[in-house]
């Protein structure tokens, strides 16, 4: 799950997308976020949240095969990290991860 | 294919159909400003000067105002019917890697129901073709990519490089037989891209089960890195495979690009050009934009006694509009042998 710094503002948006109940572990969902439409996984209780934008050609990551941590681009193959974004390995490209907050069974994300 | 006698008399190969590539989706438009249209104006206009210079069959992506690819149905569905307004007759080919997104809240439990891919069949107003690859390959376009092939570009940025060359195409049999068979419900025709023999293979196959029922359409894209290199031996090999009945154009990469179409061309095979596959002149001098590359190959073609078609011959050439009933009639429309029987009738024949 990609954390909000500890000294991040009170002034830092967050906006609800869904229930922690709809997405059970091993699964994905898609939602808009303040237009953008973001893909939430959910890694052995942890929720994490991607652009839903391959950052190779922008294909929907959402449709892609999830293996419980790794989303693949149905596009073009390329593999992400659900939790951090990145490729496996090194120096890759980086689908871009949005801060996640899970309060009282809500799900909710900051895209500012 | 056979090459008989007099095979190459331009008066015995058909007229030649050129497919252009002009919109370079592996390129940022900062790679070649003068020729990466970017407003959807620019995408309309990029056909109409193709058309004008001879290419009968465009092969369309779509970018958003940022200058990323697109992932949304409705911009490509505008791109497909501005295009057939301002060229009616242009064949208008989608490029089939990509993975759409919903454009609104209730849209989302239908996209995750289904592999999105397949709203290339939903496409409105449709389009002629659709690619697709055959047999989940690696895709890695840099391998035959030389330094100074990506010099200066957004290529040769080795963040961007790695994923160019760690592409791979997802296309096993289950996914590719749904795709055709929604793309022939919408009288969407398929256009194969193949990079390797046993991928034709496949298709063949497909026919011979009843389950591609379609004119064969083909594009042998020597591009290394999981395809065929774009050599004598290659070719031939994969030439040789395939019957008379097919329409074959050939597709490659950098400098590749004219050589392997100029044989094509003398060939009475078909052609592709432009920025996708290619983005400079023969002499590196400088870049060449895909209406300049359109030019080059009119000039070879004429030279060699060979006609360019117009893009109501390219539909017909194309046989955009013929969906079989079955195997045996789909075997006979494209030149293959027919499928055995059992023994006791064994001979085989061509039928076209």
């Amino acid at each position: 799950m990609i954390s909000p710094p500890p000294n991040m503002s009170s002034a830092v948006h967050f906006v609800r997308v869904a229930a922690v109940a709809d997405i059970p572990p091993g699964s994905r969902r898609m939602a808009f976020a303040e237009g953008k439409l973001v893909v939430l996984f959910n890694v052995d209780g942890a929720i994490c949240a991607l652009d839903d934008a391959c950052p190779h050609r922008g294909s929907s990551l959402a449709a892609g095969k999830f293996d419980g941590t790794t989303v693949t681009c149905s596009a073009h193959g390329l593999r992400f990290d659900v939790r951090t974004g990145r490729m496996p390995g090194s120096g890759g490209l980086c689908a871009k991860p949005y801060p996640v907050q899970c309060i009282d069974g809500e799900v909710h994300v900051c895209i500012d | 294919m056979n090459f008989l006698d007099g095979s190459l008399y331009p008066e015995n190969q058909e007229k030649l159909v050129i497919t252009c590539a002009p919109y370079g989706p592996e390129w940022m438009p900062s790679d070649f400003p003068e020729d990466i249209p970017v407003t959807m104006e620019e995408q309309v206009q990029k056909a109409v000067d193709c058309y004008n210079a001879g290419a009968t069959v465009l092969h369309l992506h779509v970018r958003e105002l940022d200058g990323k690819g697109s992932k949304r149905l409705s911009k490509f569905n505008e791109l497909i019917g501005l295009v057939r307004q301002a060229v009616p007759d242009m064949v208008i080919q989608v490029g089939g890697s990509i993975s759409f997104a919903p454009e609104n809240d209730g849209d989302i439990a239908k996209w995750l129901s289904d592999d999105t891919r397949h709203l290339l069949a939903e496409l409105d107003p449709k389009p002629d073709q659709v690619t697709i690859a055959i047999n989940s390959n690696q895709f890695n376009i840099v391998e035959m990519m030389s330094d100074a092939d990506i010099a200066g570009t957004s290529l040769a940025d080795p963040v961007n490089y790695r994923a160019y060359r760690e592409m791979t195409i997802p296309a096993g049999p289950e996914w590719v037989e749904e795709h055709i068979r929604r793309l022939c419900a919408a009288r969407i025709q398929p256009l194969f891209q193949i990079g390797n023999r046993p991928s034709y293979e496949t298709v063949e196959r497909m026919m011979r089960r009843g389950v591609c029922n379609v004119p064969l359409n083909l594009t042998w894209i020597p591009i290394a890195g999981g395809a065929d290199s774009p050599n004598l031996y290659d070719m031939a090999n994969f030439v040789r495979a395939v019957p008379d009945g097919a329409v074959l154009t050939f597709e490659s990469l950098m400098l590749n690009v004219l050589p392997i179409n100029t044989i094509a061309i003398a060939l009475g095979l078909h052609v592709r050009c432009g920025i996708e596959d290619n983005i400079w002149t023969q002499d590196r001098k400088g870049k060449m934009t895909t209406v300049a590359q359109i030019e080059q190959l009119v000039r070879i073609s004429r030279e060699l006694g060979r006609e360019v078609a117009d893009g109501k011959e390219a539909r017909r050439i194309l046989r955009l509009d013929e969906f079989y009933k079955d195997a045996d009639e789909t075997l006979a429309k494209n030149g293959f042998a027919p499928n055995r029987k059992p023994a006791g009738n064994t001979t085989l024949r061509v039928a076209a």
